[in-house]
């Protein structure tokens, strides 16, 4: 298997992927269910209640089967959920129980880009995983992503800190889910899953933080050479700048507000 | 191999989560039958759209009604997910362990960092080094960690580590700004072993011992080394040294002085 591999796909990296483990992220979003979570027929997760996450789970690459039941169901009952999954060695999902448009619960799966954002800014990623049909986002009162249906998703890298985030209706601009603050932290992916229904007034948010993908600042450059002694600078002028320099340090320390006294132990 | 196994963290790229997880263990002969079926090592690529549409089906029946069906009511036709071989799946059934896999919650709170109180003040011994610390971030568009026009202050690169928590905390200083000689001014003769003094803004202090110095090009500057975020807490203090280049309205190199906790 590992020849087909590469002959498929031409590099030994590809074939090492396939062999590598998949990584899932579980969420549950569909409000008053409380359920158990069989993995390939064995009880994974049990009384998983909604609006909670597992961790990143760690599976075989091929083919898994999902079932979700009524937490306390017999093993033996019908699920309210079967998924058979085929993940790829290497890869990063979620995989996340939500409210079709109809309200029917359901299963999504999607890949997680958790590849390093600039530094300053942070990875924004809003998944519709709610009964109530195409919407626009805002952030910050302005156009953050447009048309977006039931299991799909919008990626955006924004600055970090605090966003609001709102969803409209598209052709009235009619708030759908009033803008709300969102701590965006540097460095991280943040998966915001609107979940709930429409209809029952219970559209809200769920959200999975993955930090560790900041990038460290370029450089540091902390002077602009005013001080600087230069080649060009004679022996006198060096020395009156520096002198200078130091007049103006020792000014600054006698001006200053009275120096903080330690305290403590 | 096992199923449900945690991620390693570095793995995970650091994935910094909460909950706890057990480990589930899983025989490593269902994984190597589970690999037996032809194609089961073949990689699949996945295109970006075909994630965005990924669903899978519901038995016994499918939303018909959704304006885009994704996937086809039988499973089979599918093309990210397929049933395995019912041989594969009795080989996946292990024996049924309590359950082991933990959960945390998913309020939009889980994105809220905690943070403590951040350094205000910085005093070293022996050296004229004293003056308020600000919390500075990274010009987005230089990429340059963004150092306040300001000789008098002291930045905290905001987005790293608190001084004296995990990591490698970033105080940055001017050498010299406006023809004034900055905080930092006298930092390339701290000796070793020196004492830096940081007090926070809840007013409690942190007592750090000079353990190196350093005067790097600023190409050969090892940033991720600087502002790593995990590892045993370091403080580094940065400001310029060196040759100041005309051309570039640079000095080519920082002063870098690592400090560490005294217990």
């Amino acid at each position: 298997m590992v020849v087909l591999g590469t002959s498929l796909f031409g590099s030994s990296t590809a074939a090492q992927a396939a062999n590598a483990p998949a990584v899932v992220t579980l969420v549950h979003g569909v409000r008053g269910l409380v359920a158990d979570v069989y993995l390939d027929s064995k009880l994974a997760i049990t009384a998983f209640q909604p609006e909670r996450s597992t961790d990143p789970l760690e599976l075989p690459a091929g083919t898994h089967v999902v079932d979700v039941r009524a937490a306390g169901a017999a093993q033996t009952a019908d699920p309210l959920l079967h998924a058979v999954v085929k993940l790829a060695g290497g890869s990063r999902q979620s995989a996340v129980v939500h409210l079709d448009v109809d309200g029917k619960p359901t299963i999504s799966r999607f890949d997680d880009d958790l590849s390093r954002v600039p530094a300053g800014t942070t990875r924004v990623v809003v998944r519709h995983a709610a009964a109530v049909g195409t919407i626009d986002v805002t952030v910050d009162s302005g156009p953050g992503a447009a048309g977006l249906s039931n299991g799909h998703e919008t990626v955006f890298q924004i600055a970090a800190g605090t966003h609001q985030l709102g969803v409209v209706d598209p052709p009235t601009g009619a708030a759908i889910a009033p803008p709300q603050g969102v701590p965006l932290a540097e460095g991280s992916a943040n998966f915001l899953y609107l979940i709930g229904s429409q209809r029952e007034g219970s559209l809200g948010w769920a959200a999975v933080k993955v930090s560790g993908l900041q990038t460290a600042p370029a450089r540091i450059q902390t002077g602009d050479g005013s001080l600087a002694a230069t080649p060009s600078s004679s022996p006198r002028r060096l020395a009156l700048a520096i002198g200078g320099g130091m007049a103006a340090f020792v000014a600054a320390l006698t001006w200053r507000r009275p120096r903080r006294v330690p305290q403590g132990p | 191999m096992t199923i449900g196994r945690r991620l390693p963290l570095a793995a995970a790229a650091a994935a910094t989560t909460t909950a706890i997880i057990l480990s589930l263990a899983q025989p490593r002969a269902a994984d190597d039958a589970g690999r037996s079926a032809p194609f089961e090592t073949v990689p699949v690529a996945f295109p970006r759209v075909a994630h965005h549409r990924a669903r899978v089906t519901m038995p016994p029946s499918t939303a018909t009604s959704n304006p885009t069906p994704l996937v086809p009511p039988t499973a089979a036709t599918a093309p990210s997910f397929e049933p395995p071989p019912s041989s594969a799946l009795q080989a996946l059934a292990p024996p049924v362990p309590p359950s082991t896999i933990g959960t945390h919650s998913a309020g939009l709170a889980a994105l809220a960092s905690t943070t403590g109180a951040a350094p205000a003040h910085i005093h070293i011994d022996g050296i004229d080094v004293d003056g308020p610390v600000v919390p500075v971030a990274v010009d987005t568009t230089s990429g340059e960690l963004a150092v306040a026009p300001d000789q008098g202050v002291v930045g905290w690169y905001q987005y790293g580590p608190i001084p004296g928590e995990a990591g490698s905390a970033v105080l940055a200083s001017h050498l010299d700004w406006d023809r004034h000689p900055g905080v930092f001014f006298r930092l390339a003769q701290v000796p070793i072993g020196a004492v830096v003094t940081i007090t926070y803004t809840d007013d409690s202090m942190r007592r750090f011992r000079v353990t190196d110095r350093q005067l790097v090009l600023k190409p050969a500057l090892p940033v991720d080394e600087v502002f790593a975020r995990d590892g045993p807490p370091t403080l580094r203090l940065v400001t310029c040294g060196g040759i100041y280049d005309k051309a570039t309205h640079h000095y080519r190199s920082n002063v870098l002085v690592t400090a560490e906790p005294i217990a």
